[in-house]
């Protein structure tokens, strides 16, 4: 007989994308015959369709208090693309070098200089850094990602009040917002990184710079086969997207995924 | 909605009538109120995070490319306001937002045998304590699947995983989840064989 375990999972599938005949019945007379995954069955099927039953009315004033803070501080849409256009092209990136800042001020270790990186430096060769993404651990049981997160979720103030102290080497242009913004917003996401790894993670950083015509500070980072883009939102806070793509990444799997690189690849990693 | 209605009203916000934001808001509130809820177990946070997700959905609707459903891509926005809020919480306290709903409620009496009705009240009240046990990243697949009905690779997509660790998310979230519950209050005993096995065969066959 199979581990409870497999046929647990196949009752959980069962509730969400179906099984083959043939699955369905090796759970059938597996469940015939098994006290514990009958328990299982008898819970996963009752909770299921409470929590799909269950659904709760919104506020009255959700909408309407959505449409007031639009129209109180709220810039139009097609003001915001006005602004945001150049910064999708690659080639509107005015600014290299200073790769690593972004880390310096997560790690709160600003010592490290930057000044003399050159693109070459700063690009992994594809089939290391294909090795390193693959060997990603899987994130389902206690993953690294998780613990990541546990991490971030735990990170000091104190680290954080320390680093935004880091002097920057990428003056901000005279009439423009200083690109801290962009360093609070990806530090909240990506959290500390250990000082012994920031070399690890220059090597992900490709460039960064204010886009042309906008108050953006934007970083990009590659891993993997993928380039993600880092830039400030209005409001300072941080969005990102999958190039080519330019649909933000709201998703926090991407900053697990790269601390989770980090954290454990970092001895694989061109120095 | 439809799908072209969406566009269409897309296409209106990015055109300057920020007023057709609003249809788009009372559209999709719904299934953005109960992934904050589920997410966050307040209802007061719930409201906060949707609206601070529909405000930034507002501000990227230029981003939005239109290759996902219109809430699949909100329930991104969403998530990620609420796993903000749900590390910013972690930070200040030593646990993160706890549900607010019936926290201190008397375990069900297992002998009892009350009225149906009463019965899913207790099961769903113990279902939004217990879901804030789970880790926010499991907590946010399962309330993905069972709350917002979308499909494994419509949560890899909110969740930037890959559907193989959605589906294993939602199978240990289920798992940890009907622990939790049991340790509550027992809501699932086991039925007999007769009822799932269609076949006579008692509690004692093949054990």
């Amino acid at each position: 007989m199979r581990e409870h375990e497999y046929y647990q999972e196949l009752m959980s599938r069962l509730l969400d994308e179906g099984l083959s005949d043939a699955e369905q019945e090796e759970l059938r007379e597996h469940v015939r015959e098994c006290d514990e995954c009958r328990r299982v069955f008898a819970a996963f099927t009752g909770m299921t369709a409470a929590l799909r039953e269950d659904l709760d009315e919104p506020p009255v004033d959700l909408a309407g208090g959505v449409m007031e803070r639009i129209r109180d501080e709220g810039q139009s849409v097609p003001d915001r693309q006005r602004k945001k256009q150049p910064v999708r092209k690659r080639h509107t990136w005015t600014r290299w070098a200073a790769a690593a800042c972004l880390v310096l001020i997560a790690a709160g270790a600003a010592t490290v200089s930057l000044r003399d990186r050159t693109r070459q430096d700063d690009h992994l060769p594809e089939a290391q850094n294909d090795t390193v993404f693959a060997s990603l651990p899987e994130d389902a049981d206690g993953s690294a990602a998780d613990a990541a997160q546990t991490k971030l979720a735990g990170a000091p103030e104190e680290a954080m009040s320390a680093a935004d102290a880091a002097p920057f080497d990428t003056p901000a242009p005279t009439t423009e917002p200083s690109p801290l913004p962009v360093y609070d917003a990806a530090r909240n996401h990506i959290g500390s990184i250990a000082p012994e790894n920031i070399p690890a993670f220059q090597a992900l950083v490709t460039d960064e710079g204010w886009a042309e015509g906008s108050y953006e500070y934007m970083l990009r980072v590659e891993f993997g086969k993928k380039t993600y883009a880092f830039a400030t939102d209005d409001d300072g806070g941080l969005v990102w997207w999958e190039e080519p793509d330019t649909q933000p990444l709201l998703s926090p799997g991407t900053f697990d995924q790269l601390r989770a690189l980090i954290d454990m690849e970092a001895p694989a990693l061109p120095r | 909605m439809t799908r072209e209605q969406e566009r269409v009203l897309i296409a209106r916000v990015l055109d300057g009538d920020t007023d057709a934001f609003e249809a788009l808001v009372r559209a999709n509130e719904k299934g953005v109120y109960n992934l904050a809820l589920r997410m966050l177990g307040s209802e007061q946070d719930a409201l906060d995070a949707s609206q601070e997700a529909f405000f930034r959905a507002y501000r990227s609707l230029d981003r939005f490319q239109g290759g996902s459903k219109l809430s699949v891509w909100l329930y991104r926005v969403t998530s990620n306001v609420c796993l903000d809020m749900l590390r910013k919480a972690g930070r200040r306290r030593e646990s993160p937002l706890t549900d607010q709903d019936g926290r201190d409620l008397p375990l069900p009496d297992e002998s009892a045998d009350p009225q149906r009705e009463l019965e899913k009240k207790e099961l769903r009240r113990a279902l939004r304590r217990n879901m804030a046990k789970l880790e926010p990243g499991f907590r946010q697949a399962l309330v993905l699947r069972d709350v917002n009905g979308l499909t494994y690779d419509e949560i890899a997509q909110v969740t930037g995983l890959e559907p193989g660790t959605v589906k294993s998310r939602i199978f240990r979230a289920r798992r940890k989840l009907a622990a939790l519950l049991e340790r509550d209050g027992n809501f699932f005993a086991a039925p007999s064989s007769d009822t799932t096995g269609g076949k006579g065969g008692g509690r004692d066959a093949g054990t």
